[in-house]
């Protein structure tokens, strides 16, 4: 949410850089994150949308939710379609770029040219389904939008196989089980969650998801998926899967295509390359969201964050200097929470496979609540994952982003005075309390 | 407006009377855990600290809401909450570092500190002055007065 | 950091130049409230006295802020501000032991001193020589020797 009169991106800056049209291609949260700020900035600006699709912002985290039925098919629309309008935002729905010529500064669609000053990339991504025997039979799904959820209810789903057990994986194979069907996980990795949670927490998830019918089995791959016209039986590599529904949480593929034919630099990760303002190589073209790789704020490696939280805050910073601010992002930090039966699952910062470091110290801990663990290099906290805890957590997320060193942490907690005045700490201190030995 | 819920933590005694007035009325009934002020206690060492919403300019918490249904209210400088589109997945919670979005098992939301738009009601019952409802900028020209006082004496 | 700015007490006269210059040359107004140095006064009492940044070793306006906009500048070794990054939770006004960090009323973010990068204006304009930019200890031997002199005349 960006400050209004924020003396970093001053009125006359604006009318100084002669940006007259901001062009936004995708309607994502990135997107729909920078035409917020560009709007509270500015309110005079011309922005144009430019969407594939013809539903306005819809929050993907809220589909697990529509698909178990605990919320109606309105509640994942962030957005009503004349939000637009009201906004002063010019939405071209149903078109797709399909080139950008950044020598006249346009962008070309099916049906028309629209010229831009600036313009902000936020294409996304799209959910990777390998190309199988059978991954085009009917039963096939992924989980991207709102159609998407319809289109499995439609399907009348009885016994699902999930493919990839990230985030979207494990709660879309709980909201199956909230549907009655006979849900079974495929994993390629050793554990579940593999880039969210560490071992120890992964086991104790996989626990808690077995225990209510569940079934998980990891260190497999799909290799094939028969049927006649619908999806019959899965094959792994280890055995044979009878399933109607084939669902593939197997990771995204970002959308880069359109960026890279208009020679813009993609990264070694495979997103777009961008500087810590979110411009790309080419002058005034900027790119965020889902199809931009960008920086981990603890560790200063090219991440591919594909939270929703780490877009948003892209997309802010994307238009903010697309109208000729100096914002810097300072990158992303993963934010993960997950609701595993009633149990609050939370990981923040990196884990232990996104360090792969040797001075890297583990603090695990249990409580009457539930477990923690805490990473700490360097004298600072690089993660935490939690399973069972819901107090506390924050004050572990700000000393992660305001890279407090734990020393300093522990004077301030063993001092009164300092105490009161950095009372926001107190609840971090039983995770804390270790440390000082 | 800069009126803000300003905590004295060393008046507090941890009576708890700000969450019961809190609770009783956004809830109906007296309950810490629904009270969106909260204490933090350490009997051992005597502490208690209460702590609520500060109303931040740019907060974390609208900034992690995977709904978009945290906003700022600029009139008034208030978090505002749209609940009608939380699912209550506890996002807010964590990215808070001030534990001050409260999870409400009653309507299985989570809410933050509204000031009770303008009246806070733990302010009015708190019988130590912990809590104080001011202007921020009038309240540093105290301490401001205070450490001038401090330093002059020898 | 070798310099520091330092503030005499018996010698401020409570005209706020300081405040006046210092909100002029940050903010482009004048105003009080604007102001990083603040001058505290009781005219009853008879004391003035201008609260600036302590710029101290281990800053708990730092220590405060969840998000990281707080901070020590490397190449200066200055305390400042980030406002871009700032979230405006007002936790280092708060904690500030001396009154210092401000509140912008307009901006709803934090400010605080920055020593104009090097060149403080509230030294340069201050007419009575309350306020003074420099080393430490080229002050203090100013002070033994003044003291000396009082006591040897």
């Amino acid at each position: 949410m960006p400050k209004p009169n924020a003396d970093s991106c001053h009125d006359s800056l604006v009318r100084e850089h002669a940006i007259k049209t901001i062009v936004i291609i995708g309607n994502g949260a990135a997107a729909n994150s920078a035409a917020e700020t560009i709007r509270s900035y500015d309110p005079r600006i011309q922005v144009i949308m430019v969407a594939r699709e013809n539903v306005p912002e819809f929050s993907a985290c809220a589909l697990p939710d529509y698909l178990a039925g605990w919320v109606s098919r309105s509640q994942p629309f962030i957005k009503k379609p004349d939000d637009y309008a009201n906004m002063g935002i010019e939405m071209h729905w149903g078109q797709s770029v399909q080139r950008i010529d950044p020598h006249t500064k346009t962008v070309a669609t099916e049906s028309e040219t629209i010229n831009y000053d600036s313009l902000i990339i936020a294409t996304g991504s799209r959910a990777a389904v390998p190309a199988l025997n059978g991954s085009g039979l009917r039963g096939n799904f992924v989980i991207k939008d709102v159609a998407d959820i319809d289109a499995i209810i439609a399907h009348r789903p009885k016994h699902v196989l999930i493919v990839g057990s990230g985030n979207i994986g494990i709660e879309v194979a709980q909201a199956l089980q909230e549907r009655e069907c006979k849900v079974t996980v495929i994993e390629q990795r050793e554990r579940i969650l593999p880039r969210i949670f560490d071992g120890e927490p992964a086991g104790r998830i996989a626990e808690i998801l077995t225990s209510h019918g569940i079934s998980i089995y990891t260190g497999e791959s799909v290799v094939a998926i028969e049927g006649y016209q619908r999806v019959e039986r899965a094959f792994t590599d280890k055995r044979a899967i009878l399933c109607d529904t084939v669902v593939w949480a197997a990771g995204v593929r970002q959308n880069t295509e359109l960026a890279e034919s208009a020679g813009i630099e993609l990264g070694k990760l495979g997103g777009i390359s961008v500087d810590t303002g979110m411009r790309t190589n080419i002058a005034s073209i900027f790119a965020c969201g889902d199809c931009v790789e960008s920086h981990d704020m603890l560790t200063g490696k090219a991440t591919l964050s594909l939270l929703w939280t780490t877009a948003k805050d892209q997309g802010r910073i994307a238009g903010a200097n697309s109208l000729g601010c100096k914002l810097v992002y300072p990158g992303a930090l993963n934010l993960v929470v997950e609701d595993i039966y009633g149990q609050c699952a939370v990981s923040m910062g990196v884990n232990e496979g996104g360090l792969c470091n040797q001075d890297l110290e583990i603090f695990e801990g249990e409580s009457e609540k539930g477990y923690w663990r805490l990473l700490v290099r360097e004298d600072r906290i690089m993660g935490f994952q939690s399973l069972g805890i819901t107090t506390g957590l924050g004050a572990i997320m700000a000393l992660m982003k305001n890279r407090m060193p734990l020393r300093t942490v522990a004077k301030i907690l063993s001092d009164q005075g300092m105490m009161r005045r950095a009372d926001w700490y107190l609840p971090a201190r039983p995770f804390l309390d270790r440390l000082k030995k | 407006m800069n009126r803000l819920i300003i905590i004295d933590s060393n008046k507090c005694t941890g009576c708890g009377l700000c969450q019961m007035a809190c609770s009783i009325h956004r809830n109906g009934q007296c309950e810490a855990s629904l009270a969106r002020i909260l204490i933090y206690r350490d009997e051992k060492a005597g502490i208690f600290i209460p702590m609520t919403c500060r109303q931040c300019t740019d907060p974390p918490c609208a900034a992690a809401c995977l709904m978009n249904v945290i906003s700022k209210d600029y009139e008034t400088g208030i978090t505002i909450r749209n609940l009608e589109g939380c699912i209550s997945c506890r996002v807010c919670q964590v990215a808070c570092p001030f534990a001050a979005s409260i999870f409400n098992y009653l309507q299985e939301r989570v809410e933050n500190c509204d000031q009770c738009g303008g009246d806070p009601q733990c302010v009015k019952y708190c019988p130590y002055g912990a809590l104080k409802y001011t202007d921020l900028t009038d309240n540093m020209d105290l301490v401001r007065d205070a450490e001038a006082k401090r330093r002059l004496l020898p | 950091m070798s310099k520091v700015l330092l503030i005499e007490y018996d010698k401020c006269v409570g005209c706020k130049n300081c405040e006046m210059i210092c909100s002029l040359v940050h903010e482009g107004t004048c105003s009080s409230r604007l102001s990083r140095i603040r001058v505290a006064r009781d005219e009853r009492a008879g004391w003035n006295i201008p609260v600036s940044c302590a710029m101290c070793e281990e800053p708990i306006c730092v220590a405060v802020c969840p998000s990281g906009a707080c901070g020590r500048d490397p190449n200066t070794g200055i305390i400042m501000i980030d406002s871009a990054r700032c979230i405006g939770c007002r936790q280092c006004v708060m904690a500030c032991p001396f009154g210092h960090a401000n509140f912008d009323p307009l901006k709803k973010t934090a400010f605080k001193c920055d020593l104009c990068q090097g060149d403080p204006q509230c030294a340069k304009w201050c007419w009575t020589g309350a306020i003074s930019y420099g080393p430490l200890e080229e002050w203090l031997a100013q002070k033994r020797q003044q003291l000396a002199l009082k006591l040897h005349p």
